[in-house]
């Protein structure tokens, strides 16, 4: 994309990485089909940190249950930024819940695996899964305003975390969350323990935030639309932040958002989610400069340019469908302008149409802007 | 805050000069006459134009609204019209047994809401929070003097674990303790249950379970401490409805508090004291009002202003 407008260009990483999923052969083109079963490990063999195997997590409903999350898989690498797009509603957020079990009460996951270092979140008992939590998986969310507790200090919820998961002494822990907070850009860290989470403002609280996250060092950091509650220059600061900590301390990051600039600004690989499937998935270059599904270079499309004059933005046309109406074939055909017969007949699956790129579409185009 | 207690204290003096007013002329307008009654006792030999004269009923009701709180003013409280008891002394004695019972029943109704109602809310719709909130509504709804019987009904008549009526033993405070109780109880109960329901849905809940954090540490420790503001709002409410109760409830069970002395004294037509009880329950309620306002502001932090604290 000769757009010229991102500040600096992706960081992917040259890691190879490629999906040994079984082969098999359509329209005369081999292909590899990615979302059915085989283990993905990477080209050096060295096991990623998350691997999620053909995911679902769904809602119980009245007449029958509702995938929110449908067959999803993919990995993050260690050190790895990984990004997941979608429009509100396409199954990102639950996604990122259920690698924590933290989906809510009336949902459940019923297929598939979440391997992290080798063992099965899914398999692991309450207990177990809670010592996970926040120590070596944490979660940032969207609300830095209503996602602390009002009533306890900014201290008093930083050293909980650290009591929950270590030994260590009131004044140890405190010291760490001042060192925290202090490492996470909040001047006067030590006395800001003090401080109650209204008396900072959204960009402070969500340092604050990062800070509960991070305060245990954990291999996986899972961002839930962190900046998507900030206005721009914070927006900025806390992306800078992200990738400021995965190049320190080796952080892994699944970073879900709506938000395709987010993603290009930091993200290696994206995801790309769709009415509960991911229907492109590749590295963030090849997404940005060479998007194959139509619903990808939709969202492209309907992005605003500083650089360009736009008198209208474009907008796909349609809504995304609902969970107990999906269509038989593509979910996306309804809104796609290069819909075929095949579209509305039978479900894509997500194929590797070139190395490490893969896209659920039965007619893909060239991008044009 | 000194301008809030300023006003608030301002406003409960006048409220206290105009329910004194009230009151004093209150007991006179009531039919019958002090008098009567002590002319009327088997061994006396006054006439009841003589007993008049003396306690100085004969002067306008203001002069004797003047005289009485100029008295109160500075200290002299007088004695009982009927037994001749020096008021403070009552005021001393029955005060004590007035402050234990209400105590203790806003102990029971408090102590009791705030664990039942947040482990109701914790288990929504499970049996335990379906009987919790039946026995709320039965709370709420069942009148304390019938409740009263009942219970009298069942643990002194069938059951006879308890005495029926008195002030000896440290048994006798039980029954009226609960009967006091019942209606807060219920009432705490089931604002301490939505106001958990509704911590319980909040964002930051999310986030304590994502830091890792135990299901007993989320509800005792965090969903508890933001359930409260409430419950303390309502405090101050309750300990006015229960001095109120106190009236009925010691009247009930013969436990000799304000309440049954005030009873008793306007009965009788004990001017003084029933008049010197009256007007110091209504500066107790004053008082808990003021209390309850400014409880309500400092139990929630986002509400005591500044950026300071």
């Amino acid at each position: 994309m000769a757009r010229g407008f991102w500040p600096f260009g992706p960081s992917a990483t040259t890691r190879d990485r490629r999906y040994g999923a079984t082969a098999t052969t359509r329209n005369g083109r081999h292909v590899l089909v990615l979302d059915c079963g085989g283990d993905v490990m990477t080209a050096s063999g060295a096991a990623p940190l998350l691997e999620v195997r053909d995911l679902v997590t769904s809602i119980k409903g009245r007449k029958q249950d509702l995938h929110a999350v449908d067959h999803v898989s993919f990995d993050v690498g260690k050190g790895e930024i990984f990004g997941v797009v979608g429009e509100s509603g396409c199954g990102k957020s639950m996604t990122a819940l259920s690698i924590l079990r933290l989906i809510p009460a009336n949902a459940a996951i019923t297929n598939g695996s979440i391997q992290f270092s080798g063992t099965d979140l899914t398999r692991l008992s309450n207990g177990e899964m809670r010592k996970i939590r926040g120590n070596r998986i944490s979660m940032v969310f969207q609300e830095p305003m209503t996602a602390l507790d009002p009533s306890f200090t900014v201290g008093t919820q930083i050293t909980e975390v650290i009591h929950a998961h270590s030994k260590v002494s009131k004044d140890e822990a405190r010291e760490r969350a001042a060192r925290m907070l202090d490492r996470l850009g909040i001047t006067n860290a030590a006395s800001r323990l003090d401080s109650y989470p209204h008396q900072f403002s959204g960009g402070m609280r969500q340092r604050v935030m990062m800070a509960l996250a991070l305060v245990m060092n954990p291999e996986l950091l899972i961002a839930d639309e962190p900046t998507t509650a900030l206005d721009v220059t914070i927006q900025a600061q806390i992306l800078d932040l992200i990738a400021e900590l995965r190049r320190d301390m080796g952080l892994s990051v699944l970073l879900i958002t709506h938000n395709l600039g987010v993603v290009h600004e930091v993200a290696d690989r994206v995801a790309v989610m769709y009415a509960g499937e991911i229907v492109e998935i590749g590295p963030v270059q090849q997404i940005f400069s060479n998007p194959q599904h139509p619903y990808t270079q939709g969202l492209l499309r309907s992005m605003p340019y500083l650089t360009e004059r736009q008198d209208r933005l474009y907008v796909i046309p349609g809504r995304v469908p609902e969970l107990r109406a999906m269509p038989t074939g593509c979910r996306f055909a309804a809104r796609c302008r290069n819909r075929i017969d095949i579209c509305t007949q039978q479900h894509p699956l997500l194929e590797e149409n070139e190395p490490r790129h893969a896209l659920r579409c039965f007619n893909p185009m060239p991008y044009v802007d | 805050m000194a301008r809030t207690i300023a006003y608030r204290g301002f406003y409960a003096v006048l409220l206290l000069v105009a329910s004194s007013f009230i009151v004093f002329y209150g007991m006179r307008l009531a039919p019958g006459d002090v008098a009567d009654v002590i002319a009327s006792h088997p061994t006396g030999q006054l006439t009841v134009e003589r007993v008049r004269e003396d306690l100085g009923l004969n002067n306008p009701l203001l002069v004797q609204y003047a005289h009485y709180m100029g008295d109160l003013l500075t200290g002299d409280l007088g004695i009982s019209l009927i037994t001749g008891e020096p008021i403070a002394e009552i005021l001393r004695t029955s005060s004590i047994y007035t402050l234990k019972l209400a105590a203790l029943a806003a102990l029971l109704s408090i102590g009791l809401a705030i664990p039942l109602g947040i482990l109701a809310a914790a288990k929504r719709n499970s049996l335990f929070d379906q009987a919790t909130m039946l026995v709320a509504v039965i709370g709420m709804g069942i009148p304390n003097f019938f409740l009263a019987v009942l219970l009298i009904q069942l643990f002194t008549v069938r059951l006879g674990w308890l005495p029926v009526a008195g002030y000896e033993t440290p048994k006798h405070i039980i029954m009226p303790a609960l009967v006091l109780a019942a209606e807060a109880l219920a009432i705490n109960l089931r604002v301490v249950r939505s106001s958990a329901l509704e911590e319980l849905s909040r964002d930051y809940v999310r986030t304590l379970k994502a830091k890792g954090m135990t299901n007993s540490r989320i509800l005792w420790v965090h969903v508890l401490r933001n359930s409260l503001p409430p419950v303390i709002a309502l405090a101050g409410i309750m300990m006015r409805t229960l001095l109120g109760y106190t009236l009925i409830v010691e009247t009930i069970f013969r436990w000799p508090g304000l309440g049954y002395q005030l009873v008793n004294a306007v009965l009788k037509r004990d001017y003084t004291l029933a008049q010197t009880l009256a007007i110091l329950l209504t500066a107790a309620v004053i008082l808990f009002n003021t209390i309850a306002d400014l409880l309500q502001q400092w139990a929630d932090p986002r509400t005591r202003g500044g950026s300071g604290h």
